[in-house]
């Protein structure tokens, strides 16, 4: 699995999404990513890629396209 | 059935108004008493109890509108849930009471529109500047009756507050919270319900009782993760007479 199907993979299982509606994804622009839905996306992407999220950026962590520059910062690249 | 002269909405939305509580064994009829007496009030508010289907249809049929559920929620201290990231954010997040700059700031996020499924600013025979001054007009008459209000804390920044009073011998109403707007879509919004519980065990409580409106749907999931669980339930409606 490369990890930009482990990417989308992780806001499909937590959101209920498809593929399609993936790329211009924000923080509240379903209902699924509300406050809890965020914690559970976290989580995901913790386990899928084994890194544990500063504070900071979980906080930051609005969109599919913010998330993926995120990643950067633990060496996973999209 | 309860009729409450909510003198209080007049000054905060320049309306009179009477709050009407429905009790569980009223009889429909009930409600051709609340159309023929209070009519001459602006604005009547019902709560009526799950489950009166014949009064909700009768509060229709006489010109009231649906407008919310309002869910009381229980949580025993004892059973409140964090998941491990929430943990894990939550000892980052600190709250202190608030200094009268703070009471501004909180004001300012009020009135700069917070409430965004609140049943007054829903209601559009209401404008957004009367539900904020109803919510700090709440505020300042909840302080003046002993209640506390709280900033949450993210680092430097406050991030939302809650409203907090004592209830019972040993149950504690978070009477109303929120994220400021800046930290809307950060996640944080566990720790407005995860403060209050912390702040009610320091002080020795068992319970929290609190309401959520069924309009506010986030709220409404993250109380259930949490570990509150639906104590009572009651269909709103309103009428506007004037």
């Amino acid at each position: 699995m490369t990890n930009l199907e482990k990417y989308n993979a992780a806001f499909i299982s937590s959101f209920q999404l498809s593929e399609t509606q993936l790329p211009t994804l924000t923080y509240q622009s379903v209902q699924s990513w509300d406050s809890v839905g965020h914690m559970g996306l976290m989580a995901v992407l913790e386990d899928s890629f084994d890194i544990m999220l500063d504070t900071d950026d979980i906080i930051d962590f609005s969109s599919y396209e913010k998330g993926k520059e995120i990643l950067k910062k633990y060496n996973v690249v999209i | 059935m309860k009729i409450i002269d909510a003198f209080w909405e007049k000054r905060n939305l320049g309306v009179s108004c009477t709050e009407i509580m429905i009790e569980k064994d009223d009889h429909v009829s009930c409600v051709d008493k609340i159309s023929s007496t209070l009519e001459a009030s602006d604005y009547l508010v019902v709560k009526v109890p799950i489950g009166r289907f014949d009064i909700n249809e009768s509060l229709t049929q006489n010109g009231f509108v649906f407008v919310e559920g309002s869910i009381n929620f229980h949580l025993n201290v004892k059973d409140a849930i964090l998941s491990p990231l929430q943990q894990r954010l939550n000892n980052v997040v600190t709250y202190s009471e608030m200094t009268e700059s703070d009471l501004i700031q909180l004001f300012n996020e009020i009135e700069a529109g917070m409430f965004k499924t609140d049943r007054i600013l829903l209601d559009s025979c209401f404008t957004e500047k009367q539900a904020a001054t109803r919510y700090v007009n709440w505020i300042k008459d909840e302080i003046g009756k002993a209640a506390q209000v709280y900033k949450i804390v993210y680092k430097e920044d406050s991030i939302g507050f809650f409203a907090f009073k004592k209830v019972g011998d040993d149950v504690y109403y978070p009477f109303l919270a929120g994220l400021y707007e800046k930290f809307a879509n950060s996640g944080l919004g566990f720790a407005t319900l995860r403060k209050p519980i912390e702040e009610s065990i320091k002080r020795g409580g068992r319970m929290i009782s609190t309401y959520v409106s069924t309009n506010n749907h986030p709220v409404l999931r993250a109380h259930t993760q949490q570990g509150f669980s639906i104590n009572e339930l009651q269909y709103v409606f309103v009428k506007h007479t004037k």
